[in-house]
């Protein structure tokens, strides 16, 4: 079971919690990008959290590029079960997106 | 301009090119909806800042250790290839790196570190001051130290301590056979160590009792003495040692370490006075203590300062006869130690960083040489299939190992430089302590990295937009790609120089200076002058004709000593700071506000160091305690009293005292001789006004016998001195001759910092030179190289040798000399800023200015002549044919 560093941790329990977008997380946790995102990167090789592209023609249609965001996965699940339990604060703290997107993001086809 | 595009677009190279779109939308997507979301421009800059991290995540992600191990190879056999090139980079690197290295290491310990005492913060400096008479930072004297102590609330305690006391006779176990030895020593008050918070190894500090002669005389002995000769024996408390012949009880060993008030102290002594003292004029009048204070919990220093003013006004008008016009003041103790080191070391911090900008600039200027020349590697490479971010790999990979390489020879340059230096006698405190601890090596190891990585990287990510067409065409010379970069090593070569010419004015500017120094008349003689310092012990020489007539039978058995031909003695040496300050006064004159100086000699005095004498007569033998009282004085005495004389004799038969004002109670002198000034001070002081007592009117029981040879080579002063060891133990065996000096060597030592400033930036300016010249060297090459169709149609169409050599010193010279208008013009401004470091010469000193710029001249047609003879090879037929 890979140890989760303080951040890696936060940034997946606030993925855990509803945030989707990497930036997201950034607002959620006050960790930059520089911190995020290579967590973010690793975590998904490591197959805790999975990235997918948003439907390009929904997102056209709300006028912007898609986006990229990110689930937990049921390996992701246990390895934030196991990090609460040495970093006790975590559980208590609301990592929840602060603007939630659409609520049910469309799986790409990809 | 799409700032954040471009960012993407940059820090994208590093991403692997199969992730690379899909990586540029992701983060387009995310900055166009911070966009949106109306977020901050700088909220906006700071989110795109992730990108490099991660770009830099996916780089090293896709370096498994395959590839590592692959690139590694690659690299080696690129660097080795060129050895050369490789070669002089790690070189011109690493020793730019470990001069710095030194230099942050001695800044870190000497300015930085804070003193090793508890609180130290919370530790002052207090001195006393008196602008009527330009004292600052003066000593103390003790009545006023005792009302401080007592008084002044804003202070937890404070100490005393004297100056430094050398030679003194010591014998380790009391009355023993041990040999009698020399050893340093230190007054100091009671409580010494507690004020200072470092509390002794073993036993304790002096107590009040020891200082106002109610126990007997205690010690306390150095740690390393300690250590040394007692074998850190727990047992040395009372033990008795035997220091200038009295016994004395140990009571204390001090802290390892304590290089506070001076460095190698042997032994520590207590201040002794008699309890009447309090109440005598003496005590509140001699000036001779040096203070230090400890801060109460929650006081400031200008609290400090505020109410030791307001004390010191109160004194003022207790005892108006010592204390009018006496103030205080008080410095931070960090800022006392180190203040004087402060401006000569950010001097050679400022030179060190100059000479490392020169050094990363030809480095640089290298690493572009190796960019141009391998142009053409890159563009097969590249045509055969390899990705442009493995070129960037390989290059990355040849910077590191270059790096390596470089720190460690920068390392152990600096290893060899700190070593060297903790034996040059300089009075920096801390010097020796500097060392390479880990944080100067992570500092030096990260500047390295940085560097080389920017060298190789930059000429890598520009150059790398492989025009393949261009670059593998036919008719394309081996030297496109060289091309494109001479112009941006020109400007580095422009910039090499600049520094580089800052660099020689500053040291040539040292170099005047020093020669000024050398010039400066002392006063005195100082060739062919031996100086032998004799310590009489007060235990068993008590009275004044048991002195007097020891030291005569020496002088006499010196005088017999073959090759001597005048023996003199005085109190103290020249530039030795041993001398004492007083006021004095004309008898019958109501001038006042003069100082002078003090010096005790003998009828031999001005013979052996050929003290000139103007007018009236010198000291003789029978200038004696039971005659009159009569004194010598110096010609700037003179000017000073009677500015309007016309000779110096005018002073003859005045009559003068050492006090403010003179009457027959001020016990006055009659004047009887007025000699030539002399620089006894230091050589860039001017001259002060001194008086010269007769020794056997003063008794001094430790004098400078001075032995003037008659030859003045260094092999007849040395054979001298073991006759005049035998001459002084045939008198008294219990008596070790001292500090065997020529005067020659005491003024050298007074100039050893001044020379050591010199030779070190004479060696960078050196250095920068040569590294400006081979800067020279290179572009020149290159452009010869470059340009060689131009050169051959020029000897095509009759040019001579002379003429195309010709062309290629001018480009040189224009080089040079725009980099000397830079150079010059810095030198200018930073001129004034070293204008208090030198002695009789100005930081726009026209002389050195122009040495600088010959200096210069020559060394660009140094580099100018390979090329040149290159140049002037050029077969126009092999030229053109290859067209």
């Amino acid at each position: 079971m890979p140890r989760l560093s303080y951040a890696s941790a936060a940034i997946l329990q606030s993925i855990a919690s509803g945030s989707r977008y990497g930036f997201d997380v950034m607002a959620a946790t006050g960790l930059p990008s520089g911190t995020v995102y290579p967590a973010l990167r690793r975590m998904e090789k490591y197959e805790q959290i999975r990235g997918r592209w948003e439907n390009e023609r929904d997102a056209h249609r709300a006028g912007r590029p898609k986006r990229r965001y990110y689930e937990i996965t049921a390996t992701g699940t246990e390895v934030l079960e196991s990090a609460l339990e040495r970093f006790h604060s975590l559980r208590g703290l609301d990592l929840r997106p602060l603007n939630p997107g659409p609520l049910d993001p469309i799986p790409s086809e990809s | 301009m799409d700032v954040f595009g471009t960012w993407l677009r940059l820090v994208g190279v590093l991403v692997p090119s199969e992730r690379r779109h899909e990586w540029r939308e992701e983060w387009r997507a995310e900055m166009d909806c911070l966009r949106r979301e109306d977020a901050g421009t700088f909220d906006r800059l700071r989110a795109a800042a992730g990108a490099l991290p991660d770009a830099a995540w996916h780089f090293f992600d896709e370096w498994s250790f395959d590839t590592m191990w692959n690139d590694f190879t690659h690299a080696l056999r690129a660097l080795r290839r060129r050895v050369s090139i490789t070669f002089l980079a790690v070189l011109v690197l690493g020793l730019g790196l470990g001069a710095t290295m030194v230099v942050v290491s001695v800044l870190d310990t000497v300015l930085l570190r804070p003193l090793p005492f508890e609180e130290p913060e919370r530790l002052a400096a207090v001195w006393e001051q008196n602008p009527a008479k330009g004292w600052h930072e003066n000593v103390v004297a003790p009545a006023n130290f005792f009302d401080w102590r007592e008084q002044a609330e804003s202070f937890d305690d404070m100490a005393i301590y004297g100056s430094w006391l050398a030679d003194l006779i010591f014998e380790p176990a009391g009355g023993n056979a041990a040999a009698p030895r020399r050893i340093s020593a230190v007054s100091i008050g009671p409580r010494f160590f507690e004020v200072l918070g470092m509390l002794p190894a073993l036993g304790r500090s002096f107590t009040d009792d020891e200082m106002w002669q109610r126990a007997e005389t205690a010690v306390v002995l150095s740690h390393e003495m300690w250590t040394g000769e007692f074998g850190a024996d727990p047992g040395v408390l009372e033990q008795t040692v035997t220091v200038e012949g009295h016994p004395r009880r140990v009571v204390g060993v001090a802290a390892p370490g304590l290089d506070f008030p001076y460095r190698d102290i042997d032994l520590w002594m207590p201040f002794r006075w008699d309890v009447g003292a309090k109440e005598q004029v003496w005590f509140r009048r001699a000036h001779f203590l040096r203070v230090v204070g400890r801060l109460a919990p929650g006081a400031t220093f200008d609290d400090a300062r505020a109410e030791l003013a307001a004390i010191a006004g109160r004194l003022s008008e207790q005892y108006p006869e010592t204390n009018t016009d006496m103030g205080t003041g008080l410095t931070p103790l960090h800022e006392w130690v180190v203040g004087d080191s402060r401006q000569p070391l950010a001097l050679v911090a400022s030179a060190v960083s100059l000479l490392l900008l020169v050094a990363c600039a030809n480095v640089a200027s290298l690493m572009l040489l190796r960019a141009g020349a391998r142009a053409r590697e890159m563009a097969v490479r590249s045509a055969l299939g390899a990705a442009r971010r493995r070129l960037v790999r390989l290059v990355v990979m040849e910077g590191l190992l270059l790096a390596t390489a470089a720190s460690l020879f920068g390392f152990l340059f600096a290893r060899l430089v700190l070593g060297a230096m903790r034996h040059l006698p300089l009075d920096v405190p801390r010097l020796d302590q500097a060392a390479l601890d880990p944080r100067t090596l992570a500092v030096g190891l990260g500047v390295t990295l940085v560097a080389t990585l920017a060298f190789s990287l930059a000429p890598a990510l520009l150059g790398s937009r492989v025009d393949l067409r261009a670059s593998l065409h036919a008719g394309a010379s081996r030297h496109t790609g060289s091309r494109r970069t001479v112009h941006a090593r020109r400007a580095l070569v422009v910039a090499e120089v600049a520094l580089a010419v800052l660099l020689v004015v500053a040291a040539g500017l040292f170099v005047r200076s020093l020669v000024g120094l050398y010039r400066v008349d002392p006063g005195f003689d100082t060739e062919g002058v031996l100086t032998v310092r004799v310590n009489v012990p007060g235990a068993r020489y008590q009275e004044e004709p048991q002195v007097e007539a020891l030291y005569d039978r020496i002088v006499e058995g010196a005088r017999v000593i073959p090759g001597v031909e005048h023996v003199g003695q005085s109190r103290t040496l020249p530039l030795g700071g041993g001398t004492w300050t007083s006021d004095f006064s004309l008898f019958g004159s109501d001038a006042y506000g003069f100082e002078t100086q003090h010096l005790e000699i003998d009828e031999g005095y001005s013979d052996a160091i050929g003290l000139r004498l103007l007018a009236g007569r010198h000291v003789q033998a029978s200038d004696r305690a039971d005659g009159e009282s009569v004194a010598l004085v110096s010609r700037e005495l003179v000017r000073q009293v009677l500015p309007a004389a016309e000779s110096p004799s005018e002073i003859l038969g005045h009559r003068l005292c050492s006090s403010k004002q003179c009457t027959e109670e001020d016990n006055p002198m009659t004047i009887v001789g007025v000699v030539e000034d002399t620089r006894f001070d230091g050589l860039s002081q001017g001259p002060r006004p001194m008086i010269y007592h007769p020794i056997r009117q003063r008794t001094q029981w430790d004098r400078d016998i001075f032995l003037r040879a008659a030859s003045s080579e260094p092999e007849a002063l040395a054979a001298l001195v073991e006759p005049m060891r035998r001459v002084v133990s045939d008198v008294d065996p219990g008596l070790p001759l001292m500090m065997v000096r020529t005067l020659d060597e005491v003024i050298e030592k007074s100039l050893a910092r001044e020379r050591f400033l010199t030779a070190l930036l004479a060696g960078f300016g050196g250095l920068a030179l040569v590294l400006a010249l081979v800067g020279t060297y290179g572009v020149l090459a290159t452009t010869v190289q470059v340009r060689r169709r131009e050169l051959g149609i020029r000897a095509a169409l009759g040019a001579g040798r002379g003429q195309l050599e010709t062309w290629v010193v001018r480009q040189g010279l224009a080089l040079l000399a725009l980099g000397a208008v830079l150079g010059l013009g810095l030198a200018l401004l930073a001129g004034r800023f070293i204008e208090s470091q030198l002695f009789a010469v100005g930081g726009r000193d026209p002389l050195t200015y122009a040495v600088a710029v010959a200096v210069l001249v020559a060394t660009g047609l140094v580099a100018a002549w390979l090329p040149a003879r290159a140049a002037s090879r050029v077969d126009p037929v092999a030229v053109l044919r290859a067209d």
